[in-house]
């Protein structure tokens, strides 16, 4: 009886969901709702007004810079949860479970993973400089970043990848960043506009442009180096054990 | 729209996401999920969405995928 009525329910949600979509406006017509709204407004002013090249850079660090400092800060909030459940691996001796693995150190992981860590990071560089541009930016270029850091803790063990990239390094980098994007977004108040404001009022139309530029690249820069730090606390924090009597194998 | 390739991508879309929810191994359906965000990358490049395409492959296709296999290795599995 129950499962009969569970099936009812399943197939009358969805005859009205299938119902529902047969009602949608046809995929990519221009006189959508979605297509009237301000989708023409950031096509046909994006490049002027924003300043980009790349229109979606320039929605969502202009038009929607306020969603973009609420995803910033949800990272942050995101990586405190995850230390809060983990442990944030300060105090007590570290393992990981990645390094009694009982598959032996290859030679030729080891050195394809030398020779490829470097590219993933200045690809991912590329991608966080020319975010402007091209496709990309700094959400695109972070989690390069992190795939980098997956991919040497993967070769090299946690202990190793820790060395290089200490506790300390990764907090001061993450604290620069949300600064630097809050600092980023006053500066616009102190030149006479809005917070988040990249045309400043106060200078010339050229000299404003120059500024602009320079902080759209801070930006992007500063989310790129937080979703990178990001990936790589969550990586560490889920690879460490908690305590270990082994002390020759911990770090 | 529906050239073959399309179809190829959205059968292969269906299929995955099929067989991530319902496979009993959850290493198999990890890897599956990860299969179909790469599919799902070719599909937004498709679609002109190239800066989507990046995050999607990146972001749930390789990141994301190795923290759920990390977890798995770290976690116990029981079964009814």
């Amino acid at each position: 009886m129950k499962k009969a009525l569970a099936a009812a329910f399943v197939c009358a949600l969805a005859v009205l969901l299938v119902y529902v979509v047969a009602l949608l406006p046809p995929m990519g017509d221009p006189d959508n709702p979605t297509n009237q709204h301000v989708v023409p407004r950031y096509l046909e002013q994006g490049a002027q007004e924003a300043g980009t090249r790349n229109i979606v850079a320039g929605i969502v660090f202009n038009y929607r810079g306020y969603d973009t400092m609420g995803e910033v800060a949800i990272f942050s909030a995101a990586l405190a949860g995850i230390f809060a459940v983990l442990g944030t691996g300060r105090r007590k001796i570290g393992r990981a479970i990645l390094d009694e693995s009982r598959v032996s150190f290859s030679f030729v992981s080891g050195t394809a993973v030398v020779l490829l860590t470097p590219l993933v990071m200045v690809f991912s560089i590329y991608v966080i400089l020319y975010g402007m541009d091209l496709p990309g930016g700094g959400f695109q270029g972070g989690a390069t970043i992190g795939a980098g850091a997956i991919l040497f803790t993967a070769a090299f063990g946690f202990c190793r990848a820790q060395e290089r990239i200490s506790h300390r390094l990764r907090i001061i980098l993450e604290s620069a960043a949300i600064s630097g994007f809050f600092l980023v977004g006053t500066v616009g108040v102190l030149g006479g506009g809005n917070f988040l404001t990249y045309m400043l009022p106060s200078l010339g139309a050229g000299a404003g442009a120059a500024v602009r530029t320079v902080m759209l690249v801070l930006l992007q820069f500063g989310i790129g180096i937080k979703v990178g730090v990001i990936c790589t606390s969550i990586l560490f924090a889920l690879l460490r054990e908690e305590e270990t009597d082994d002390l020759e194998h911990a770090c | 729209m529906l050239q073959p390739l399309n179809i190829v991508l959205l059968a292969l879309l269906i299929v995955t996401a099929l067989v991530a929810c319902l496979h009993r191994n959850l290493l198999v359906a990890v890897v599956m999920l990860s299969v179909f965000s790469l599919t799902m990358g070719v599909v937004w490049v498709m679609l002109r969405a190239p800066d989507l395409a990046l995050a999607e492959v990146v972001a749930v296709g390789v990141v994301t995928t190795v923290f759920f296999v990390i977890t798995i290795f770290r976690t116990e599995r029981r079964e009814e």
